[in-house]
């Protein structure tokens, strides 16, 4: 037995609102089992069955919003297998709760800790650089980005169930989460240079160098909180340089 | 060394490995569960998430060398499901000389357990549990992430008679 392709459409589209009913006991329970439901309304006819299949469902369950979608789609593939008899009832939370630990670490990493602060960082330079269109398009891209990665693990999901670990495996997120955070560094760097040099520009060299004084402070302040790797602080020094010397060069605005 | 032994139901996640692995300047983790172990599905999701550089390593309890962990040049990360299995560890040999600090991360709410912070509830057993471990010379702190403020024992058991 399987669900059809509009439920799963039906699915994908409710696990967007998978923190909708966020709360301190079930965490992100509610949202997932509302996620689930119209695929377990089409495995179960049985009214009770069904009902059983939802309970389980609201045990706690708290992952990354985004890699959330993967566990969503193998717990449909489990619910398919239990449907038919071949699997006990617990193997679908048996597998919500050995993945939503470690999916919840890839989707933190890669998009919380990555592509985001990436795509913000290239947003804020092309605003300045070239205007408001530029903050759209990375915002646009964004979203188009995490949509259609939250829709491929949701089919990988449910296509390979536990399987999916080894497709994610192959993917290298952290890998891609760290350049990534290099990039966004070098952006943040581009963006500091340029507003200093803009700064100089209209308010003359006072106001430049104050830039730059608030500009090492929170350098300053971000090296004690959290520890950075050296990396990181290469590159956003390498940035300051090039959106400086940009801003020389290119005669500033 | 053990640079912090973790409680976290969750085990590997996003906490540990954005927050506490580059906080504690770790390149290990020791995940100490006998139910991890024993699922292939587990052991494999463990290594997903880990930041290049960073190894992970899944083993039943009983079957840790406490000693070789302790002895390490590099910092190690270990992490424990429950207050109970940081008792099985001790039991097994696990001292405060090996490692100073039990960090509680997460133990969601269930059926008699009080909330401590936002994500810690505890049973009654669970607060003795902590009361022995702080007895035996662990510093016990209730913290989701470094950032936040760790909370010590005497506050968790403030925190547990109100929330009754």
């Amino acid at each position: 037995m399987s669900v059809p392709a509009a439920t799963l459409r039906r699915v994908f589209w409710r696990c967007l609102f998978l923190q909708a009913a966020w709360n301190r006991r079930g965490m992100q329970n509610l949202g997932f089992a509302y996620a689930i439901d119209p695929a377990l309304r089409r495995l179960y006819a049985d009214p009770g069955r069904r009902i059983e299949a939802l309970r389980r469902h609201f045990a706690t369950f708290n992952c990354h919003p985004y890699t959330a979608a993967a566990i969503v789609g193998g717990a449909i593939h489990h619910e398919e297998r239990v449907a038919a008899g071949e699997e006990p009832p617990g193997a679908p939370l048996a597998y919500k709760q050995v993945l939503q630990g470690p999916l919840a670490a890839v989707g933190d990493g890669f998009f919380w800790a990555g592509l985001r602060p990436f795509f913000g960082a290239l947003a804020a330079v092309g605003t300045m650089a070239l205007g408001w269109p530029a903050l759209v398009a990375s915002l646009a891209v964004y979203n188009a980005l995490h949509l259609w990665i939250r829709w491929s693990l949701f089919r990988a999901g449910h296509r390979c169930g536990d399987e999916v670990v080894t497709r994610l495996a192959a993917l290298s997120l952290p890998t891609w989460a760290a350049h990534l955070r290099k990039g966004g560094a070098v952006l943040c760097g581009v963006a500091a240079g340029l507003f200093a040099l803009s700064a100089v520009g209209r308010l003359g060299p006072g106001a430049g160098f104050l830039a730059l004084a608030t500009a090492a402070a929170g350098l300053g302040a971000l090296g004690l909180r959290a520890r950075l790797l050296p990396s990181a602080y290469a590159a956003i020094g390498v940035g300051t340089a090039a959106g400086m010397a940009a801003q020389v060069f290119g005669g500033g605005r | 060394m053990i640079a912090l032994l973790r409680i976290d139901e969750r085990l590997v996640h996003g906490q540990v490995l954005v927050g506490w692995v580059p906080h504690l300047g770790a390149q290990r983790v020791v995940v100490a569960d006998d139910e991890a172990a024993g699922s292939p599905l587990a052991r494999a999701a463990m290594t997903l998430a880990l930041p290049p550089g960073v190894t992970a390593a899944v083993e039943p309890l009983r079957s840790v060398d406490w000693d070789a962990l302790a002895r390490a040049p590099d910092p190690v990360l270990l992490v424990l499901r429950d207050v109970e299995s940081a008792e099985r560890a001790v039991v097994a040999g696990l001292t405060p000389a090996r490692a100073a600090v039990v960090n509680v991360g997460n133990v969601h709410y269930a059926q008699g357990r009080r909330k401590v912070t936002p994500s810690v509830f505890l049973t009654a057993a669970e607060l003795d549990g902590l009361r022995r471990l702080e007895a035996a010379g662990f510093r016990v702190e209730a913290r989701a992430v470094p950032l936040d403020a760790p909370v010590g024992l005497a506050e968790i058991e403030r925190r547990w008679n109100a929330a009754g």
